[in-house]
């Protein structure tokens, strides 16, 4: 009787609405983590409670061991971080790798801008210039090598398209900020 | 005979199997929608906040080493970083492999400038290289890390990579290291030049 009220529409879309809700709890994304492992971990809550509701915590032996860890790195969080303050080192906590774009010459240091940086505020030309050494030291690089290679099709053919980057990359440094 | 009649094979689909094609449609459109939307969390957000904490220390402990000439700590901290514990397999987001490469990296130029510290061959060096690069290190850099996941740490990981070949006399494999760093940087490049207002 009650089932006659009931009929198919009626119950795919429930279980519609029921599917969908159980996935929302797993899915929202944390904002002390969301796309940029550069979140500033000071507003990260305390790894407890994080690890209680770790989204889609596998029971894998990465995730059983990299848990097992956690305390271990804490603790070692916690050592270098006294270390430091006793050092004079203020803890500002916003490693940041993506506000680094430009990498750096080759395989050099990579520009050191990660403490306390604003990612927005990180200027645009900066980064473009950065990157225009890093793709003219590898040109160079390239392009010694295609010297040490005479006649190689592969090496001259290497060093032309580096070269080409190279200039591209130099225009776009020196053309930034007029355009 | 009336469509809506209920027949044998009508009733053997009941309410709760409906029920359970529902729930998998929704929660499908649920998981398209908020993978659109970038809302999926990463599988450990914990594990990775713990990351990005130790490197952020280890980077400024390493910092201040350099800075009082203390380069044999400094690779001793930054090796203690290496050996972990890193994300691997399904934890190791693009997020989590530019930290470790962010390391290796950093650590493989302070022992190529520091050769006076514990004195590693080109061929141990680019064992430590192969060895943060994982997977993509067998293939080249597009196909192994695509173009969303292009980062600064990974072309310089791929640079030294290419000076070490170059150092061991490997000049095919060099060429090519180079190539796939510079082919990164060029995806960076192209995507602060997209970015121009």
């Amino acid at each position: 009787m009650t089932r006659s009220r009931w009929d198919w529409h009626g119950w795919v879309a429930a279980g519609t609405l029921l599917g969908s809700c159980v996935l929302v709890p797993g899915c929202a994304k944390s904002s002390a983590t969301s796309a940029s492992p550069g979140a500033d971990a000071a507003a990260a809550e305390p790894a407890e409670s994080k690890a209680e509701r770790a989204v889609g915590a596998s029971s894998t032996d990465d995730a059983l061991a990299l848990s097992q860890n956690l305390d271990d790195l804490e603790a070692e969080y916690v050592r270098v971080d006294a270390a430091l303050t006793e050092a004079g080192v203020t803890n500002t906590l916003t490693y940041a790798p993506k506000a680094d774009p430009a990498g750096a010459p080759a395989g050099g240091e990579v520009p050191k801008k990660k403490v306390a940086v604003d990612v927005d505020a990180v200027d645009r030309c900066e980064r473009i210039c950065d990157l225009q050494v890093s793709i003219c030291d590898l040109s160079a690089r390239i392009c010694t090598l295609a010297e040490s290679h005479e006649g190689e099709e592969r090496y001259a053919t290497a060093c032309s398209g580096a070269s080409a980057r190279c200039e591209q990359a130099q225009g776009a440094c020196e053309t930034c900020g007029s355009d | 005979m009336n469509p809506r009649s209920k027949g044998p094979g009508r009733s053997r689909v009941g309410g709760a199997g409906l029920v359970a094609a529902g729930v998998a449609l929704g929660a499908a459109l649920m998981f398209v929608g908020l993978a659109q939307a970038d809302r999926i969390a990463p599988a450990r957000p914990d594990v990775l906040v713990a990351l990005g904490q130790r490197l952020d220390v280890e980077h400024r402990a390493v910092d201040l080493r350099v800075e009082r000439g203390d380069f044999a700590g400094a690779i001793a901290s930054l090796d203690t970083l290496r050996q972990g514990p890193w994300p691997e397999s399904e934890l190791a987001t693009s997020a989590a492999i530019q930290l470790k490469h962010d390391a290796y990296g950093r650590l493989v130029r302070l022992r190529m400038d520091h050769p006076e510290v514990d004195g590693k061959t080109p061929a141990e060096l680019l064992a430590i290289v192969e060895e943060g690069l994982g997977p993509m290190a067998d293939g080249d850099a597009e196909a192994g890390l695509g173009l969303e996941d292009a980062n600064p740490f990974t072309a310089r990981l791929w640079a030294l990579r290419g000076e070490l070949y170059e150092a061991e006399g490997r000049d095919d494999e060099a060429l090519a290291a180079y190539e796939a760093a510079l082919q990164i940087n060029s995806i960076l490049l192209e995507r602060e030049l997209g970015g121009a207002r």
